[in-house]
């Protein structure tokens, strides 16, 4: 499966504030990969970073496998994308807006794509009137409209269902396994939400003030059988590799501050045998019951930090 | 960069602020004409006071189509400027404030063909404002009034009058036009430059502004 982002160690310090700590993950073609935190946890830095509206202090963001610093324009045509809210010309009409959008993309647009691609998100019949009378829900879907006007490989939106109601909610989630199901498309997709999340995303991240706090399979990360087991050695680094040696790679989170494993809660009693005979020493074990019950647990509590949470 | 000029310009062209500029300077020039139309030889008297003992105009071709442009053009000194600030100064800082800025920064385009785009546009709007005012000042003048010799009052010494014969004016005001359109190109560039670092386009007009009248 072949990978359409990977991002290396990437940072974003703004003066003493560091909104992205470190930050790796990969998204494979094909994936609908969900970007889950609280606001204000690095999500939209993060992917402001893959648009290149702005630079990252440290790391590195390969797309498409091109280096996105050298590669701006050519992964920028392949890359379709809604930032936090959809930003049009209020004083132009929809029509107009995706036609100027389109210009932009680099294509020929033609009046029956653009007729058929206000159909898709419904606002055909409102093509001609002007954005400004347009509610938060059709501005949305007209700004997905915007994002996927060129017909682009990646498409990335940043908090999607934004303002708009149940219907639009199902139709955006529709809309998305669509593209990505039927056109084979990757689509990653921001949300602090993690029910909504869980009903697209076939792979996910959380992250947490700047820091990645896992990633993987929605499926096995949400399975209730599974917990997320932070451990704490006297020697991390020895453990790792104590760890990387045994079946337990399988669990093992990679390019996690903390030395963290996702996996069944009933196998647990086993890693710690297999530490203790392998001569790690154990500090703390913190099994932080189930991954969905970890993410609400940092949503109810605002101020609550990794190291709070796993100790 | 001939697309992104294209759509450059169908934004100015759909903005209604675009429109605010020629109709103010078609409303001055209006005015200025009904005004001498009706009572211009009361201007003329006060003007050519100092010299009427010594002279004989007469006085309905002084008030002809090459005197109202001067009229015209020395009273909108600072209007047009404001007026092309206000296009100019609003190009950044308008789509920053809209958030549009940052959607097209996710396009498949360089910041340098940005501010490139929006300077050429801003820059043929220039252009088109000054033919809009040659059309109603100097063309539309001409054509209410006679088309005479030129006579006016010298600045900075009000016994001298200076005229200037029919054949050799015209070339003079296309000079004064092609002056304009370097000075004002000038202060669009300065009001895009402004509008850089601001996200909305109230701060980058004032200040526009400000320096016009500290640098006239």
């Amino acid at each position: 499966m072949s990978v359409v982002i990977k991002v290396d160690n990437l940072s974003k310090k703004f003066k003493d504030f560091t909104a992205v700590n470190n930050l790796s993950f990969t998204v494979n073609k094909g994936d609908v990969y969900g970007f889950l935190g609280q606001n204000g946890a690095g999500k939209s830095t993060t992917i402001r970073m893959l648009l290149t509206l702005i630079k990252p202090t440290t790391g590195n963001i390969t797309i498409f496998e091109k280096n996105l610093q050298t590669n701006r324009k050519k992964i920028l045509q392949q890359t379709g994308a809604v930032i936090e809210k959809p930003d049009l010309y209020k004083y132009l009409s929809a029509y107009d807006n995706l036609s100027i959008f389109a210009k932009m993309s680099g294509i020929k647009s033609t009046k029956l794509l653009l007729m058929n691609q206000l159909e898709m998100v419904g606002l055909a019949e409102r093509a001609k009137d002007k954005v400004e009378t347009f509610s938060q829900g059709m501005k949305q879907r007209l700004g997905i409209a915007v994002a996927l006007v060129h017909n682009p490989d990646l498409i990335i939106l940043d908090e999607p269902t934004n303002g708009l109601d149940p219907q639009g909610i199902t139709d955006i989630r529709n809309l998305i396994l669509s593209l990505s199901k039927d056109r084979g498309k990757t689509v990653v997709v921001s949300s602090h939400l993690l029910s909504e999340i869980e009903l697209v995303a076939n792979r996910m991240i959380i992250i947490h003030n700047g820091r990645k706090m896992v990633e993987g399979n929605v499926a096995e990360l949400l399975d209730p059988s599974k917990a997320l087991i932070q451990l704490q050695t006297t020697d991390d680094i020895f453990a790792q590799q104590q760890l990387q040696q045994t079946k337990w790679i399988q669990f093992l989170q990679p390019n996690t501050t903390k030395l963290q494993l996702v996996m069944p809660k009933n196998e647990v009693p086993q890693l710690i045998t297999d530490l203790v005979s392998k001569h790690v020493q154990l500090l703390s074990i913190s099994p932080m019951h189930a991954l969905e019950n970890y993410f609400l647990s940092l949503t109810n509590n605002p101020t609550t930090h990794v190291e709070s949470a796993a100790n | 960069m001939w697309n992104l000029l294209q759509i450059e310009l169908f934004k100015i062209s759909k903005r209604p602020r675009t429109y605010i500029a020629f109709i103010a300077i078609a409303a001055i020039v209006f005015i200025f004409q009904f005004a001498f139309k009706a009572d211009g030889q009361s201007y003329m008297d006060l003007m050519l006071q100092s010299v009427k003992d010594d002279f004989t105009f007469e006085r309905v071709k002084a008030i002809n189509g090459y005197f109202m442009c001067y009229i015209i053009l020395n009273t909108l000194l600072i209007q047009v400027p404001i007026l092309v600030a206000l296009v100019a100064a609003d190009s950044i800082s308008g789509e920053a404030n809209m958030g549009t800025l940052r959607l097209m920064l996710s396009k498949p385009i360089s910041r340098s063909q940005i501010i490139i785009v929006k300077f050429i546009a801003a820059t043929i709007f220039t252009l088109l404002l000054l033919v809009w005012m040659a059309i109603t000042a100097l063309f539309l003048s001409m054509f209410i009034f006679v088309d005479d010799m030129l006579i006016f009052r010298v600045k900075g010494d009000e016994s001298q009058i200076l005229q200037i014969t029919k054949d050799d004016v015209m070339w003079r005001y296309f000079a004064a036009f092609g002056y304009a359109t370097v000075a004002l190109t000038v202060i669009a560039a300065l009001a895009l430059l402004l509008s850089i670092f601001a996200q909305n386009s109230i701060g980058p007009i004032i200040a526009t502004v400000c320096i016009v009248i500290v640098c006239t």
